[in-house]
């Protein structure tokens, strides 16, 4: 179950075009700052491969200039805590 | 019900909530004064209504945008627009709306009459400040009457 975060910037004016892009990513969270043309991107995934697809999908939107990973969490025993106590 | 009560925390919103905290430390990191101002962070207020306007605790002139739900100030933010402080506030600016709703809030001006402060509108009392100001400059001159304020 990979939790990501990511810091990514568009290319120069790019910025709407690939908040849109974002918009139609499925497990795919954005929270663009304010006053700046960074923006985070939260991804949350079932499996490893689902990760990996959304990874490449993430790699391939046009619009983006710069894509850093921050936060990557995928221990498989999580699913198992989580089971048993949610 | 408070606030925490509110919120879905489970482990894996838990796990998400480190995810994006993480990314935004390192975005600071990198990037001084930048802002992430996240909508759901007012989520529970319901719909709200963002207003423009100066902090009025200094001289700074610092932007402000302040939410207004049925009426009343409700939540504050740096306006990111502002060229004086760009999206952020001290703390000052922050709880600014609080002093609008205190119950020990000064609601009335004092003025002495036949040797003991008694209390009348505010609106009164400007206007007797006003009175006695132009009575001044009308026998002294302008350069007789000066003013001194701060919000500090």
């Amino acid at each position: 179950m990979p939790i990501m975060s990511y810091i990514a910037q568009p290319l120069e004016g790019k910025r709407e075009l690939l908040l849109s892009e974002l918009a139609h990513l499925e497990n795919t969270e954005v929270y663009p700052a304010e006053n700046d043309n960074t923006l985070i991107i939260l991804t949350d995934t079932k499996t490893d491969q689902e990760d990996e697809v959304l990874q490449e999908k993430l790699k391939n939107i046009p619009s983006l200039g710069i894509l850093n990973l921050v936060y990557a969490l995928s221990d498989e025993t999580i699913i198992e805590v989580e089971n048993e106590s949610c | 019900m408070n606030l925490v009560d509110q919120l879905p925390l489970n482990r894996r919103a838990f796990l998400k909530q480190m995810a994006i905290g993480s990314a935004i430390i390192a975005a600071k990191a990198m990037i001084p004064g930048i802002i992430f101002a996240r909508e759901d962070e007012f989520k529970h207020l319901g719909p709200l209504d963002w207003k423009k306007t100066p902090c009025r605790f200094c001289g700074v002139g610092c932007g402000l945008l302040v939410a207004v739900k049925d009426g009343k100030a409700v939540a504050v933010k740096g306006d990111p627009e502002s060229p004086v402080n760009k999206g952020l506030c001290c703390v000052k600016g922050y709880h600014s709306i609080q002093t609008m709703y205190g119950t020990d809030r000064i609601k009335t001006a004092k003025v002495k009459r036949d040797g003991k402060f008694v209390d009348v509108p505010i609106s009164e009392a400007l206007d007797l400040v006003a009175s006695k100001m132009s009575e001044t400059i009308k026998k002294h001159g302008k350069d007789s009457v000066a003013m001194y304020g701060s919000g500090q």
